[in-house]
């Protein structure tokens, strides 16, 4: 039994989203999830979230990560009530990617300057996406 | 979920025909009395696209149309689609360009029909739920 969560699971994922919402409400700030479609013509599929972003250590300028670059985490809280990216075709099989995670492509808008996605790294908690490490560029 | 709140039901491109292209729907919607919907299409050398929009009551419920909105060229249109018309409304295959007045249920999906092949399409569908 967990001592802290004696409800199990549901009970963790719980303080577990509360704790990084909070944390993110008291000490972040709010950006743009966004993921565009088309090319010539294009729309944008938007989602507010809280955020925290940083810039990377210099000792952590390693592999795909360059000066520059930030790292941005945000809760699954924003993106599971705003449902996003939305709509999209259903497939047969379906796809075993998790549509809310962020992929590569899409961008964040923070303070008015739009950052290329670099990857995105989801963490689940007792099977439940609780949140999505970002890593964005530009 | 957030009511109310923005909601994307379809955001995609277009080229080649699309046959009753069924999106995930938005769900937990319980409240929804009124419903602005807006579609945005663009694109060039095609000849159709439609966004049948549907909603149910429920996971378990039958899909019901409840907006038809259709493009012969780029262009954007909406529609408001609001709860609790008096009078009975029997379900049917909607026409072109027309909406069920009364209905809404807890989910709202759109289906997506193009004919013809489209250079630079997109189509986006969004919805204003309240």
């Amino acid at each position: 039994m967990d001592e802290r969560h004696p409800g199990g699971a549901g009970a963790r994922v719980v303080t577990f989203q509360r704790d990084l919402d909070q944390m993110l409400r008291e000490d972040g700030q709010q950006i743009v999830l966004r993921r565009m479609v088309g090319t010539a013509n294009r729309a944008a599929v938007d989602c507010t979230c809280w955020a925290s972003v940083r810039g990377y250590q210099p000792h952590e300028l390693a592999g795909a990560v360059i000066q520059g670059d930030s790292e941005v985490v945000i809760s699954a809280t924003d993106i599971i009530a705003a449902q996003w990216p939305g709509g999209e075709p259903i497939t047969s099989p379906p796809s075993p990617t998790d549509p809310r995670v962020p992929r590569a492509g899409d961008q964040l808008v923070i303070q008015g300057r739009t950052r290329a996605i670099v990857s995105a790294a989801p963490i689940y908690v007792a099977g439940e996406l609780v949140r999505v490490n970002i890593q964005a560029r530009g | 979920m957030a009511i109310p709140g923005v909601y994307t039901l379809a955001a995609l491109t277009i080229t080649t025909a699309i046959t009753a292209q069924r999106q995930t729907s938005i769900t937990s919607l319980e409240g929804m009395s009124r419903a602005v919907i807006e579609a945005e299409f663009a694109g060039a050398g095609g000849s159709t696209a439609v966004a049948l929009i549907r909603s149910r009551i429920g996971t378990g419920g039958t899909w019901r149309e409840v907006a038809s909105i259709d493009f012969s060229a780029a262009g954007s249109k909406s529609c408001t689609l609001v709860a609790g018309a008096a009078a009975v409304a029997a379900f049917a295959t909607l026409s072109a360009n027309s909406v069920l007045a009364g209905f809404l249920g807890t989910e709202l999906e759109a289906v997506i029909t193009t004919t013809g092949t489209w250079t630079n399409g997109i189509l986006a569908v969004r919805a204003h739920v309240s």
